[in-house]
């Protein structure tokens, strides 16, 4: 296969191009190609146009072994440049490896990288005199920025304020439903209670009239039940001979207090 | 495209080798405008455990703001 050489000879890394690793540092616009030949001359001019932007060089890389195993390795180069929404420049070299395992003995290796920028300064050289023979362009674009501008602001505030009226809403009906749910609470929690009073009532005024009629009917048969009988009627009649109309009556506001606060 | 100005970004390397094996068939993919190499004692398709002796390659990726 033959391959590209821009030296012109067949060796891919000429030996003028190696020097220790450095970075030059890119020329500008006003400082291009150009402009830099009619100051130095037609002899100047192939060389400066050859000379890269940016230069990486490793000129002798030895290694005795390397093991070497990689699944979706990705090794990009890539040079981008923007004006504006007018010129987007994209360049580069892209290189998956998606699996690779070897094993090498013996390396010696050497690679350069050279990035020239002249193409793309000439671009935008070109867009940026455009700009300047029509200013008209830039108050085009500056009305449309505007305008997507202020329909974002406007769509912000607009979901804002929605936002905004629906959480109050929320707020508000939640606090209806919990008030009204703690009055419900409440009320049946003191229903309940009423209710429990007053069974308790009158299970205890039976017992105790039970245990009246048996005492008072019973003085030979007594010995057949004598423990449940007695814990029944101390346990039950009792209490609950004294005690039912008073449970009843306190134990409801209690029972109310501790729901409604 | 023009292919006598030079490219925008140019990348070259060499490597030699005494010994090189290949323990799995390589998956390789590189995308720019020219990519190509040259080899001594390697093939275009290498083959999976087999050591080869020797070897040099002389690798060559360009890329170019196309017109």
């Amino acid at each position: 296969m033959n391959l590209p050489d821009s030296t012109g000879g067949g060796i891919p890394i000429p030996e003028d191009d190696r020097r220790p690793t450095r970075r030059t540092p890119p020329r500008s616009a006003a400082d291009g190609t150009e402009a830099a030949a009619r100051r130095s001359g037609d002899g100047h001019r192939a060389e400066a146009a050859s000379r890269p932007d940016v230069y990486l060089d490793v000129p002798r890389l030895e290694v005795e072994h390397i093991g070497l195993e990689v699944e979706d390795l990705r090794a990009k180069v890539s040079l981008q440049a923007e004006v504006l929404n007018l010129l987007k420049l994209n360049v580069g070299v892209d290189a998956q490896l998606g699996k690779v395992a070897l094993e090498i003995d013996g390396v010696q290796a050497e690679a350069t990288l050279k990035v020239r920028l002249d193409e793309v300064a000439g671009i935008i050289d070109r867009v940026l005199t455009t700009i300047d023979r029509n200013p008209q362009i830039l108050e085009t674009i500056a009305r449309t920025a505007q305008d997507a501008v202020q329909e974002v602001g406007s769509g912000v505030g607009d979901a804002v304020g929605e936002l905004g009226q629906q959480a109050g809403q929320a707020v508000g009906e939640l606090g209806q439903q919990a008030g009204g749910a703690v009055g419900e609470l409440g009320q049946q929690a003191g229903d309940a209670v009423g209710q429990v009073g007053e069974q308790a009532g009158d299970a205890v005024g039976q017992a105790g009239d039970d245990a009246a009629a048996s005492t008072t009917g019973s003085g030979s048969g007594s010995d057949d039940r004598p423990a449940e009988q007695d814990q029944g009627g101390r346990g039950q009649g009792g209490r609950g001979g004294g005690r039912s109309p008073r449970f009843g009556a306190t134990s409801r506001p209690r029972a109310e207090r501790r729901a409604t606060g | 495209m023009s292919d006598d100005r030079e490219p925008d970004i140019e990348f070259r390397s060499r490597v030699r080798a005494r010994r090189l094996r290949f323990h799995d068939d390589p998956e390789v993919r590189i995308d720019a405008t020219v990519s190509g190499s040259r080899r001594v004692n390697l093939p275009d398709r290498v083959r999976r455990d087999v050591t080869y002796r020797d070897v040099q390659v002389d690798e060559v990726i360009l890329a170019r703001l196309e017109d």
